[in-house]
């Protein structure tokens, strides 16, 4: 069963891949948590669930979903709802959540998956089909997830809300809480032209409320070839906008659970653990920021 | 295309097919199309290990961005996608060029199938009943994992000269060569030992026997039914079965009265 952390310091993880494996067994790391792919777990049984089990053991655990789609007009699929809800069970995971994303549909009359986070637009029927189908997951792992806001590669026709708006109404009518990506944030204002990036996600952060933040999530890409999309690829080290961005985010949501995320081109162990520790450095300048400015708030 | 109940389908078709969908952002569509190839190229890898090796990586792309038009993925989980592969490889030009290509593929299947199912424990307490005097009127549990696999090629040559590295694969290359050469078939077995996947090659009369088992014969019948056929003697059941327990070929004993 996984301990959950009593850490009066901001928790941060690392997103846990097949090659190391044998390093997080291996030797005690100063990491809060770290977080798995769920479909890598669904497994009945055999060595990659037993070392989850061990990890899980000595570590919290976050089931981080890639493909229940959550914003699929065709419904969340039952099975995979199933092998969620048996590997929760077995796990007893510190955070569970997936993507503001649809997955599947009926294509001629055939039910397919696009094995992909495919954008959905922001609008009152979407809002509904979310609403319907994130309540449905809580109510069969009997427990709060989060939705992660996503970096998209074309835009869907249809939204009449933004992005922010759209996820803060979710947040209110499931009772979920939001996994904020700051890397998407980056990727989606770089491909959709934004000139000051920076900016751009400091603006999308202020207009969350800090109470539905519940995980941020932070990554590197490869950059974009020219004329080309930013691709959100997981496989470099964390951007200085946003570093920036999550030092911003700190201020305004407090000591929230924080993962690097490293899914291709994976590096060392230490280098993970280099951007771990980085992470928590921001994050106590940010808190101790916060603190101070507090301070001075004061009324003498 | 406004509703999301169209655009949903309408970009998932877009994205399975290869034509130009002048309704979606083309940069946009490509991205989404290159990251279904390469999901689907690296689970096949996962999955198909050994067809990866055989093919190379030019026709081992080309053959899973075929297969995902064929057989689209239905669930979620990249890891259940690929049961059919197998057969698709055998109406594939490919299976032409390598005619053992489909088995080395349900051997694959297998194998990653068996690193999913449920751990399974020895019953040591059924396994005493063995001793009883009408203990032939029982059966034996077989692993519920294991699978048999009869086949024309050598599979079991090709198989392990695929899962080693370094100078011994060039002796097992050319061991599995001169089988291919001379038309050896071979029947396995593939297993779960604890975590670890086991493969062995059988004769025909420990397949006849393990099929037995499994169809839960009793043992009395099942030595009758072995004892017909022309290389029964290949077959000790005495130094067989603590090595199927050993092993967890066998996992327990079934009495007559808890079938």
């Amino acid at each position: 069963m996984s301990r959950t952390w009593f850490s009066d310091r901001t928790p941060v993880g690392i997103g846990l891949r097949h090659v190391h494996y044998h390093d997080a067994l291996a030797a005690p790391a100063d990491i809060d948590f770290f977080e798995v792919h769920s479909e890598n777990f669904f497994a009945r049984g055999g060595a990659t669930l037993g070392v989850l089990e061990e990890v899980a053991g000595r570590y919290p655990v976050s089931l981080h979903g890639t493909s229940l789609g959550l914003g699929s007009v065709a419904g969340i699929s039952p099975r995979h709802l199933d092998s969620l809800v048996q590997l929760a069970d077995r796990i007893s995971p510190a955070l569970i959540s997936d993507h503001a994303a649809f997955g599947q549909g009926v294509v001629g009359e055939q039910l397919v998956h696009a094995g992909d986070l495919l954008p959905i637009a922001f609008n009152e029927s979407m809002l509904q089909v979310m609403t319907e189908n994130v309540l449905q997951v809580q109510e069969r792992l009997g427990r709060q997830i989060l939705v992660e806001n996503l970096s998209a590669y074309l835009e869907p026709p249809g939204s009449t809300l933004t992005e922010t708006e759209f996820l803060t109404e979710l947040a209110e009518r499931s009772g979920c809480r939001l996994l904020v990506d700051i890397n998407n944030l980056a990727v989606n204002a770089v491909n959709t032209g934004i000139e000051n990036v920076a900016v751009s996600i400091k603006q999308w952060l202020d207009q969350i409320p800090a109470t539905h933040v519940g995980e941020i999530h932070l990554a590197g890409c490869t950059p974009a070839q020219p004329g080309g999309l930013v691709i959100d690829d997981h496989s470099q080290k964390v951007s200085d906008t946003v570093w920036d961005g999550y030092h911003h985010a700190i201020t305004r949501f407090g000591q929230v659970p924080t993962l690097i995320e490293w899914d291709t081109q994976l590096p060392e162990w230490q280098v993970l653990l280099n951007e771990a520790n980085k992470a928590r450095r921001i994050a106590e300048k940010a808190c101790n920021a916060l603190s101070e400015n507090s301070f001075q708030e004061q009324p003498v | 295309m406004t509703l999301c109940s169209d655009f949903q389908p309408g970009l998932l078709s877009a994205i399975l097919d290869d034509s130009d969908h002048h309704e979606f952002d083309r940069r946009g569509l490509e991205a989404y199309r290159r990251n279904l190839e390469a999901n689907a190229r690296r689970a096949l890898a996962i999955s198909f290990p050994v067809v990866h090796q055989l093919l190379g990586e030019t026709r081992f792309a080309d053959a899973c961005r075929q297969y995902l038009r064929h057989s689209p993925l239905v669930a979620g989980d990249w890891a259940e996608w690929g049961d059919s592969f197998p057969e698709w490889l055998e109406l594939s030009g490919l299976s032409e060029q390598l005619p053992y290509l489909p088995d080395m593929a349900r051997l694959d299947w297998f194998s990653h199938q068996l690193g999913r199912t449920e751990d399974t424990q020895l019953n040591f307490e059924s396994l005493q009943q063995l001793s009883a005097s009408n203990a032939g009127a029982g059966h034996l549990v077989i692993n519920p994992a294991l699978r048999l696999l009869v086949s024309e090629y050598p599979v079991h040559s090709i198989w392990l000269a695929h899962n080693v590295e370094g100078s011994e694969q060039q002796a097992l290359l050319t061991q599995a060569g001169k089988k291919l050469q001379d038309r050896a078939g071979e029947t396995v077995i593939i297993w779960r030992k604890h975590w670890r996947t086991e493969i062995r090659a059988v004769s025909s009369a420990e397949q006849v026997w393990i099929e037995c088992q499994q169809r839960k014969v009793n043992i009395d019948q099942s030595f009758e039914d072995l004892s017909q056929r022309e290389d029964s003697h290949s077959f000790q059941f005495e130094s067989w079965l603590p090595d199927a327990i050993e092993n967890h070929i066998v996992i327990g004993y079934a009495a007559p009265e808890n079938d």
